[in-house]
């Protein structure tokens, strides 16, 4: 008996260690527990990523309001648009069809950060559109680095080839390569190895009120949040820190000189030349401002990013133009608790969005 | 640098040193002469063990004890409340200001470095109270590291109790050797009009401070830092008797209590004046920190990380350490059911007190 316990203790652990080190198994279970409403629900991005992260109880609300999706009349037009996009979390955890977007016939998509390079096959007969969305936060870091690394472009072999999975290239060496090597040391050396542990041991909904309660505790005594979380007085919402904070790249109210806005404008318009040349008839960008940039954006210093590129003269590349329209509509674009906006920030973006879908339309028509 | 590496030689070189000398006999299983070097709970920060102390004990059958199950557990949830409750929080301060000391007065200089004297202290032995305590939960005793060395009222008495294991691996491979060797070299009574035993000391625990400088870091600051602790020895050997009759001059000797608490707080201020070179980034670092404590001023303003309520909190953890370490260093465990409490205590402080930011051992990086 005693044996037996001590196998089915050491099994227990090992089948925890190795799933905990497994990223594949875990994205599974993530996406199980994200959805399931059973006991092993996971609670941390129910109330929102910023409470999943800081759990400070007066900042616990529903995020996902069951609200119907509204259908626009510009969903009549006739799909016939491929739409590609480079995206993060704005996008990729709101839209998970191309049917929402006007006009389009087929959407793939790249995550910033998560996914590897998308492989196109462009057939140029057809309208293709490139969307390029990106975070306020993300915006600046991303000017100094490189837009054109996310697509990998297959020549095309055949008309109307578009739709089908891209060819993989397999090279014929069966001795373990090098990435092969990195991933198996990946998984033995899994730096997400203790977040995994406490996402499988400890993130359930029974263990939420004493998070709540630690969070609350140190909030209280000591004006502790986690460090990732700013929560900035008179404001019922809370931010991202590294959007607050004047020396991140990441925030709204790191200087900004006109000299690197004009660099981000050089750098946005050779994007705009290489996928134009690439074969994409349309190629747009679109920046999401941050939460603090509506909610709260006399906090200190607003750089004013996103009217300044949209603004500058010397600007190839489309953009959609919401900035104005979030300035105008304000908090209830955003959601407290989450570093996203709300879903009627969202269909604001996605309105906008279609209308310049319906004019590319009109023009290829 | 891989896990363990001067832990893993620090440990070979004992065992071949041994050989050497007759001590024991060469180990013959493979297997445990690996368990010796590498037993998962003492590889990443020691302690340094010897050949004498464990080898031994893996030739025993150990079975489950829940005598020495308590006993472990208490240390590792004391080992887990001094790392994640108090070093991890007087770390945010020390950090905070360590890291642009241009930036932050006297003051804050001077409270970042006793916490650091504290922050050290409670990182490396919590870590060692970890490895002790888990090494028990499994049968094997392994050397304590630390013995209370806040309270040493000296300097030579500090390195007792501060990482023992190291500092008896120091004096007995390095420190002696060199000892009796110079001692068959110099046949003179004295030079220089110093005794020829003064001048051994002085030049092997040079040698000895500035490998264990070395030893904790390729970088210069940590020489400073070994160097002061071999200035302070040396010092202390040095003036011996002149201070010995001074303190009866101004009548120190009478008041025993008083001179004890003296030597302790001297002790504990002239090792906490040494982990500011061993914090520092440079040595230019450090000399600027020293500088500007000298600096300090009643009008000084603290803008320091923790705001007052949580530094008021610092302060009250260390005096709990203090008083811990004084008048319950062992806690009791044959009564279950109040170490059943305690555990309980400890792991709920850890849980709401604790901050978890994965910062790791101190000691990790040697």
């Amino acid at each position: 008996m005693k044996s037996f316990f001590c196998f089915l203790l050491s099994l227990l652990s090992l089948s925890l260690y190795i799933l905990s080190s497994t990223d594949g198994l875990m994205k599974t279970i993530a996406q199980y527990r994200f959805k399931t409403a059973s006991f092993l629900k996971s609670s941390r991005y129910h109330y929102g990523d910023l409470y999943g992260i800081s759990f400070l109880p007066s900042y616990k609300n529903e995020i996902w309001p069951k609200k119907a999706f509204i259908k626009l009349d510009l969903y009549n037009i006739q799909r016939s648009v491929n739409l590609y996009c480079i995206c993060d979390s704005y996008l990729w955890s709101f839209v998970k069809s191309g049917s929402v977007f006007c006009g389009v016939k087929s959407y793939k998509f790249t995550r910033w950060g998560y996914d590897g390079t998308m492989e196109v096959k462009l057939d140029t007969s057809q309208v293709n559109v490139l969307l390029i969305e990106v975070a306020e936060r993300f915006f600046r870091i991303k000017s100094k680095t490189n837009y054109i690394d996310k697509i990998k472009f297959i020549k095309n072999t055949s008309q109307s080839s578009y739709g089908n999975s891209p060819k993989v290239v397999v090279t014929a060496d069966l001795s373990m390569n090098k990435e092969e090597l990195m991933k198996f040391y990946n998984t033995i050396n899994n730096t997400k190895l203790n977040q995994n542990l406490e996402f499988n041991l400890f993130d359930y909904t029974i263990f939420s009120c004493l998070k709540e309660m630690k969070a609350w505790l140190n909030y209280k005594l000591f004006g502790r949040v986690p460090q990732e979380i700013s929560v900035l007085d008179n404001c019922p919402y809370l931010f991202l820190s590294e959007t607050v904070d004047p020396l991140s790249d990441q925030s709204s109210f790191k200087f900004l000189p006109d000299e690197e806005v004009s660099d981000i404008v050089l750098r946005l318009n050779s994007v705009y030349e290489y996928y134009k040349n690439k074969g994409f008839k349309y190629v747009i960008i679109s920046i999401i401002p941050n939460p603090i940039s509506i909610v709260y954006p006399f906090y200190k210093t607003y750089n004013d990013i996103i009217r300044r590129v949209q603004n500058h003269p010397g600007l190839i590349m489309p953009m959609i133009k919401i900035y104005d329209k979030f300035d105008s509509i304000g908090n209830i674009l955003y959601l407290p608790s989450d570093s996203h906006w709300s879903l009627t920030g969202y269909y604001i973006w996605l309105n906008e969005f279609n209308k310049y879908l319906s004019t590319v339309e009109t023009v290829k028509n | 640098m891989p896990i363990g590496l001067s832990y893993i030689t620090f440990q070979s070189v004992s065992y071949k040193t041994e050989i050497y000398r007759k001590h024991i006999a060469a180990e013959r299983d493979i297997g445990i002469y690996a368990l010796f070097l590498m037993l998962f709970t003492k590889v990443i920060a020691g302690p340094i063990e010897r050949v004498q102390n464990l080898i031994p004990q893996f030739r025993i059958r150990h079975n489950f004890d829940f005598t020495l199950f308590k006993a472990g557990m208490m240390q590792i949830a004391f080992g887990f409340f001094k790392k994640v409750v108090i070093a991890d929080r007087l770390g945010i301060v020390v950090d905070k200001v360590y890291q642009n000391p241009l930036a932050h007065n006297g003051t804050e200089l001077i409270i970042a470095s006793l916490f650091y004297s504290f922050q050290v202290y409670c990182d490396f032995s919590g870590y060692t109270d970890i490895a002790l305590g888990v090494s028990k939960i499994i049968g094997i005793n392994l050397t304590d590291n630390f013995n209370k060395p806040y309270f040493s009222k000296s300097i030579s008495e500090f390195w007792k109790r501060w990482h023992i294991s190291l500092s008896y691996w120091l004096r007995d491979y390095i420190f002696l050797p060199i000892s009796y060797r110079l001692s068959r070299k110099w046949k003179e009574e004295r030079y220089l009009f110093v005794r020829t035993e003064k001048w051994i000391y002085f030049s092997a625990i040079v040698v000895t401070f500035l490998i264990c400088g070395f030893w904790h870091g390729s970088a210069w600051h940590y020489v400073v830092w070994g160097l002061l602790f071999a200035v302070y020895l040396s010092f202390s050997i040095a003036t011996l008797s002149y201070r010995r009759k001074f303190y009866k001059r101004i009548k120190l000797t009478n008041y025993p209590r008083f001179f004890s608490a003296t030597k302790l707080i001297t002790t504990f201020l002239l090792v906490t004046f040494t982990w500011i070179f061993f914090r520092a980034e440079s040595i230019g670092q450090g000399c600027y920190i020293v500088k500007k404590i000298t600096s300090i001023s009643v009008n000084d303003t603290l803008r320091l990380p923790l705001n007052y309520t949580e530094m008021a909190f610092s302060f009250l953890l260390i005096l709990i350490l203090i008083v811990k370490e004084k008048f319950f260093y062992l806690i009791q465990t044959s009564n279950t059911p109040k170490w059943f409490l305690i555990i309980v205590l400890l792991s709920l402080s850890c849980y709401f007190f604790g901050i978890f930011i994965m910062k790791q051992f101190i000691y990790f990086q040697f």
